[in-house]
């Protein structure tokens, strides 16, 4: 049961909110906690991909630290420095960790949103604020496969008189690869004038005008989103109650940790593996149905 | 008695296209004037440096008044798809050149849109395809930036072609196109570059992003200098034949 068999509303509201804290909350406990959920749910969904990926992220986190801490120079602890005689400062060494942190962690939450939000929850989601622009989206959406397939095959049967975009000298291929341009637009264009005829025919721009949909809320759903919104509030609770305040200029000054902010972590490493728990325990769930279907059926059989 | 039909939508659009206008000013100003400050307050009461979370919100806000347009203005069908052709072909024509850093057709198609359906026209096609490109390259920060830097150059395009002053021909096209793309795309994503690497920003920092963009930048105007050599006659002169023949003038 992945996170993208929930409501596209509630994928929205949990990925805008992970993102958000990821960004605003600089402290380094949430940070790391965010770093190491997107990156366990990231190799989660995309497996060896999304793991050599994450990887790629480290060199530059590096490599940004290295930049940021040469260039920057406020701070008050002074541990070396650059080249040209600047000096180089814990303070900025260490924010510029967190904002390498911070970015890469975004952009595996990114790679997350990727996995689990296709195109048709886009245009479902923006359906019920802009409905105009998303039957614009999903026109849109489907023609660009139905565009590359016309190429295709435009281009199959230009091969076969000579005129393939590989066929000739570089002059020949350039003047080959514009027509078949020409003709994809040419044929999609007076193509689209047709369905847009259709729809006018069916009551496009009609007032009552529904659009169709495949998902619903369902109870799962509302569990769900009751559970996302009292985290998000813990969250939220933690950011008044200062407790993910820090300071990096002049001088490093963190919060004392109390057994309070052990409560705040907690909620908000649950926040943050919230999806990603539910699949594995749905998995767990399903391995153990068919193991015992297994066991049933090969005592059957003896 | 079809182009009765549409004239008599033409008419009604345009009778209450007044109101509309205003309403959509009324947004804009109550974003400007109100949000975007609120936006930088509460950006500021944060703590210190969250340029990159603002920016991207500001970005965000600035597209409203657009799509608003666009919502309201009951665009016709035919017009519809004819806009969402010609974005799915900037699309495909970034993918197509997926190879080629920088040097994508994108840019070209948008301005074409905009010279022949309008400004408006011109800034939805450069923001979708810019959404919609990047469910194949990938979303992230940079995606409200790339909307908003490419349908303003539809936009712009459109416009200046609407007062006169860009002419439908070769030759201002592609000038128009270079410049477009080195003082305004550009800058723009390297604006967004700034925001995203440096959570401080400085006349130095700056300087060094936008130093860096240069040689990025050329390679974009170049690309978009040569589509429109290429692209931008055949591709109006289709335009134009589409619209004559199915009615779809605009005065």
């Amino acid at each position: 049961m992945r996170f993208d068999s929930y409501h596209p509303a509630i994928n929205f509201i949990f990925f805008t909110a992970v993102i958000a804290f990821t960004v605003i909350f600089r402290h380094p406990v949430y940070l790391a906690i965010s770093y190491a959920a997107a990156f366990a749910y990231s190799v989660k969904l995309n497996g060896r991909r999304g793991f050599s990926f994450n990887l790629a992220l480290i060199p530059f986190i590096t490599l940004w630290t290295w930049i940021y801490a040469s260039f920057t120079h406020f701070g008050v602890t002074n541990i070396g420095e650059t080249a040209v005689g600047n000096m180089i400062t814990l303070e900025s060494l260490i924010y510029g960790v967190v904002t390498g942190v911070t970015a890469a962690a975004v952009l595996m939450w990114m790679a997350c949103v990727h996995a689990t939000v296709s195109s048709d929850k886009v245009v479902y989601l923006f359906g019920r604020v802009t409905p105009k622009l998303s039957l614009f989206l999903s026109i849109l959406l489907r023609l660009i496969p139905r565009i590359k397939d016309r190429a295709r095959r435009i281009s199959t049967a230009r091969r076969a008189v000579g005129r393939g975009t590989n066929q000739g000298n570089l002059v020949r291929r350039c003047i080959n690869a514009v027509q078949l341009a020409s003709i994809v637009t040419t044929w999609t264009m007076e193509n689209m004038i047709e369905t847009a005829d259709s729809m006018r025919s069916r009551g496009y721009a009609l007032k009552g005008r529904s659009s169709f949909s495949i998902y619903r809320f369902d109870n799962r759903d509302r569990s769900f989103v009751i559970m996302l919104c009292a985290e998000i509030t813990a969250a939220l609770a933690g950011f008044a109650l200062d407790q993910t305040k820090v300071l990096y200029d002049p001088q490093i000054i963190v919060n004392p940790v109390t057994p309070t902010s052990y409560l705040f972590y907690g909620a908000y490493a649950f926040l943050n593996v919230l999806p990603m728990t539910l699949q594995l325990l749905r998995e767990w769930w399903f391995k153990r149905q068919s193991d015992i279907l297994k066991n049933v059926k090969d005592n059957t059989i003896q | 008695m079809a182009v009765q039909a549409d004239e008599a939508v033409n008419t009604d659009v345009k009778k209450t296209g007044a109101k509309r206008l205003t309403k959509r000013t009324l947004v804009a100003a109550f974003l400007i004037l109100v949000i975007i400050p609120l936006t930088i307050y509460l950006g500021l009461m944060l703590g210190d440096r969250q340029y990159y979370f603002i920016s991207m919100l500001i970005i965000l806000y600035t597209m409203i008044p657009f799509f608003m347009v666009f919502e309201k203005r009951k665009p016709k069908a035919r017009e519809l798809v004819v806009i969402a052709v010609l974005c799915a072909i900037a699309v495909a024509g970034r993918a197509v050149f997926i190879f080629l850093p920088f040097f994508k057709p994108l840019v070209a198609i948008v301005i074409i849109t905009g010279i022949a359906f309008g400004g408006e026209a011109g800034f939805l096609c450069g923001a979708v395809s810019g959404f919609v490109s990047n469910f194949i390259f990938g979303q992230g920060p940079w995606t409200p930036w790339q909307m908003f830097a490419y349908g303003i150059a539809g936009f712009l395009a459109g416009v200046l072609h609407q007062k006169g002053w860009l002419k439908e021909k070769r030759l201002p096209l592609c000038i128009f196109g270079g410049v477009v793309v080195m003082l305004v795309v550009g800058p723009l994503l390297d604006t967004c570059t700034l925001f995203t690497m440096s959570s401080m920003v400085s006349t130095e920092n700056a300087a060094v992003v936008y130093m860096a963009g240069i040689p990025v930048n050329s390679i974009h105007a170049v690309a978009t200098v040569i589509f429109l050599l290429l692209l931008s006659q055949p591709m109006l002169d289709k335009l134009n034949r589409i619209k004559l023949k199915y009615s779809m003038l605009q005065d």
